[in-house]
């Protein structure tokens, strides 16, 4: 199974599980984190020790240490459709268009 | 009344807090910077009884010490009060879940909106009366910086406070509690399926992901680093690089109180009055006082940091930088801090995950060089050096230096980190200069409370012995230093005057620069060995009593004591070695070192030899018992 860890920059997921403490599982989950969500590998900072990702509720930093604990499933970006924000961006698009 | 003040981290609780008492709390764009519970009554102009500041909560149990601590603040009240959620437009559906905790544990609670022009700038749509139908409980938009907004908002919290109990059996009856939708994440789309979606469409509507470039490009690690150093340089250099306006403005405050101190004398005919003003009154609060232009540039970038959100992309930015020295992202806006205020810097450490972290990000602090210690080294430099903004800038790299060093060393396995990073912002101006005339008003209170009582005191000591008025050498503080004195000698040091000026900055850095002005009228004259000595010593002897208090508050006294020990020892050995150094004792050092050095190779090798022969050894027997 791969962990967020390896998630490329660009590349979406959808969180399968959190194999962390109560409470760090409820802090994760309350930045967006959670099993069935989705989330976005922004970038990777400091040789891959820091990531920053988006999710549905904005954007979270996190170590690599943390990141290896959440497992997740890659997505296409068609199947991605982060955020309610994101999909009501696409809906302000089309209506323009 | 009594209000209490909840709601996510970074939605704008502890400013709605400042704008409805006239307090002057801790706020920044970022998230951990209420760190324990206030309590206030309400301005005079509203008048409506007790409210409390609580940090942030993402849910009733919290991760870090501050949630665990508003969490149990809220469990333990009695009697009647009313719960503020205080909720950011932006991120409405992320507050629910907190809200949903509130009313399940039957509180009566008013969400408040903030933000809100920001949001709908941004192309999002929010009907609070909708949003009221919805959630079947008050909800109120404010906008904590308009004097109208927070007055219309206190008159709205009154209105329900005078019907609490009916409104309490309202909250009760909340649609959030029925669950007519899900708060869960996979609801976390507006598409036609969406249960949130379907539930709030006529009262919100998100605002659409925009390219927030500026963002971006402080997320950028070639761009925020550099930026961040550059931008560091640039504020030192403008506040104490010569014919800067920090230097310029300086020395025109140093000549208003010179022109005064000199009119004054002119006026007084007894000389112990005239010696008690000018020399005791005048030369020492005036000589810190004239440092106050170049404290308040630094505290205005500090400011702007905080305010715009550039602290939390910094914090995650240089997250794995501090991580290798056993320290936190958010540990460096707590360093950043302890170059205003030590004291300020500790308790915000109450905002760090682990104790462990806390502990190391204190020690830390113990070593970084606040803003009171700049006029010492001013004082100090101007008399040994020529360019004082680079003797400046070595102290203020050796305190950090030493400061992470020590963190270091104290490194154990890391913790979690988690961060969410704020959008970054303009400031509003007029906020950012309110914030700082208020801290120069506190840094100008401190001066003429602890700092001139400290002085008067020492004047009187160092002017008087029990045959009345006297020199200096003569007096009280001679007699007192004539022991302290003992250990300076070996920084080349045996002036009692520079003895006693290091022991006072244990009650405010700034005493240092105006025992240094009153003991030292001609001037401060050291060789230089000892001047750099006596520079190092004072880089790096331990932060004042409110620090040291502070610390104790947070680790305990023996902790806050113990460190200030270790720490005076170290600076004085540090002190020795450098006066050695530069005394010429650098051959001989070498020579020591190089002497050591080739006895522990020496050792070595022999060892391994030992070692390789022993080896031979065995293996010769093991052949002999296998061929027998």
């Amino acid at each position: 199974m791969t962990d967020l860890n390896e998630l490329k920059s660009g590349e979406y997921a959808k969180i399968l599980s959190v194999d962390a403490e109560k409470d760090v599982k409820e802090r994760l989950r309350m930045l967006g984190i959670a099993p069935n969500e989705k989330v976005k590998m922004l970038k990777k900072i400091f040789f891959g020790r820091e990531c920053l990702l988006q999710t549905a509720f904005g954007r979270v930093g996190m170590r690599r240490e943390c990141a290896q604990k959440i497992k997740i499933a890659r997505l296409s970006d068609n199947a991605a459709s982060l955020s309610e924000r994101e999909t009501a961006a696409e809906k302000t698009e089309e209506r323009q268009s | 009344m009594k209000i209490l003040l909840t709601g996510n981290p970074n939605v704008g609780k502890t400013t709605l807090f400042n704008a409805l008492t006239g307090a002057h709390n801790r706020t920044g764009n970022y998230h951990g910077v209420t760190v324990g519970v206030s309590e206030k009554n309400f301005s005079k102009r509203l008048a409506l009884g007790l409210i409390a500041d609580l940090p942030g909560l993402y849910s009733l149990d919290g991760m870090s010490m501050e949630e665990k601590l508003a969490a149990k603040y809220i469990d333990d009240q009695k009697g009647d009060f009313l719960v503020v959620q205080v909720a950011d437009a932006e991120h409405f559906k992320r507050s629910l879940k907190l809200t949903d905790s509130l009313l399940s544990r039957g509180l009566p609670v008013v969400l408040v909106l903030t933000m809100c022009k920001k949001f709908r700038a941004r192309g999002g749509k929010l009907d609070c009366g909708r949003l009221s139908e919805a959630l079947g409980i008050r909800c109120i938009e404010t906008d904590a910086l308009r004097r109208k907004s927070v007055t219309a908002l206190a008159e709205a919290l009154k209105e329900v406070f005078l019907s609490l109990s009916q409104y309490r059996q309202k909250c009760r009856l909340s649609p959030l509690r029925d669950k007519k939708f899900s708060l869960e994440a996979s609801s976390n789309t507006l598409s036609t399926g969406d249960s949130f979606g379907k539930y709030f469409s006529t009262a919100y509507s998100p605002a659409p992901v925009g390219a927030d470039k500026l963002t971006n490009l402080c997320l950028n690690a070639f761009f925020a680093l550099p930026a961040f150093f550059a931008l560091i340089g640039l504020v030192f250099f403008f506040t104490f690089g010569e014919h800067m306006p920090g230097v310029r403005l300086k020395e025109a405050l140093e000549g208003l109180i010179e022109r005064f101190a000199g009119f004054c004398g002119g006026r007084i005919e007894s000389p112990v009055v005239r010696s008690l003003v000018c020399d005791g009154f005048l030369g020492g609060i005036g000589s810190v006082l004239s440092f106050v232009p170049q404290i308040a540039l630094m505290y205005l970038f500090l400011d702007f940091l905080e305010e715009s959100g550039f602290m939390s992309a910094l914090a995650f930015m240089t997250d794995g930088l501090f991580s290798k020295i056993g320290l936190s992202g958010r540990a460096a806006f707590s360093v950043l801090l302890g170059y205003g205020c030590t004291a300020a810097a500790i308790v915000s450490t109450r905002a760090l995950e682990e104790k462990a972290i806390q502990k190391r990000a204190v020690t830390c602090l113990y070593f970084v060089p606040c803003s009171a210690k700049l006029p010492v080294y001013l004082t100090l430099l101007s008399s040994v050096f020529e360019n004082t903004f680079l003797g400046a800038l070595l102290l203020y790299i050796l305190g950090t230096g030493m400061g992470l060093a020590v963190a270091a060393f104290l490194k154990k396995d890391d913790s979690i980190f988690l961060m969410e990073i704020a959008d970054i912002c303009s400031p509003d101006i007029f906020f950012v200069i309110k914030k700082l005339l208020f801290q120069i008003k506190q840094f100008i209170i401190k001066i003429s409370t602890t700092v001139l009582a400290f002085t008067l005191v020492v004047w009187f000591l160092s002017s008087f012995s029990f045959s009345g008025a006297c020199s200096a050498e003569d007096s009280f503080l001679a007699h007192i230093c004539s022991v302290l004195k003992y250990a300076f000698y070996p920084m080349g040091i045996t002036d009692w005057r520079a003895a006693f000026a290091a022991v006072s900055g244990l009650i405010a850095k700034e005493n240092i620069a105006g025992m240094l002005s009153v003991l030292f009228p001609e001037g401060v004259h050291f060789s230089f060995p000892s001047a750099c000595a006596y520079l190092t010593f004072i880089a790096l002897i331990p932060p004042c009593i409110s620090a040291i208090a502070a610390c104790a508050g947070e680790l305990g006294r023996k902790t806050a004591w113990g460190y200030a020990a270790l720490q005076t020892a170290f600076a004085f050995l540090c002190a020795y070695l450098v006066w050695f150094f530069l005394s010429g004792g650098a051959p001989v050092a070498f020579a020591a070192l190089s002497v050591f050095g080739a006895y522990s190779l020496g050792r070595r090798l022999c060892k391994g030899r030992g070692k390789k022969k022993k080896l031979k050894i065995r293996e010769n027997i093991s052949e002999r018992v296998y061929r027998g």
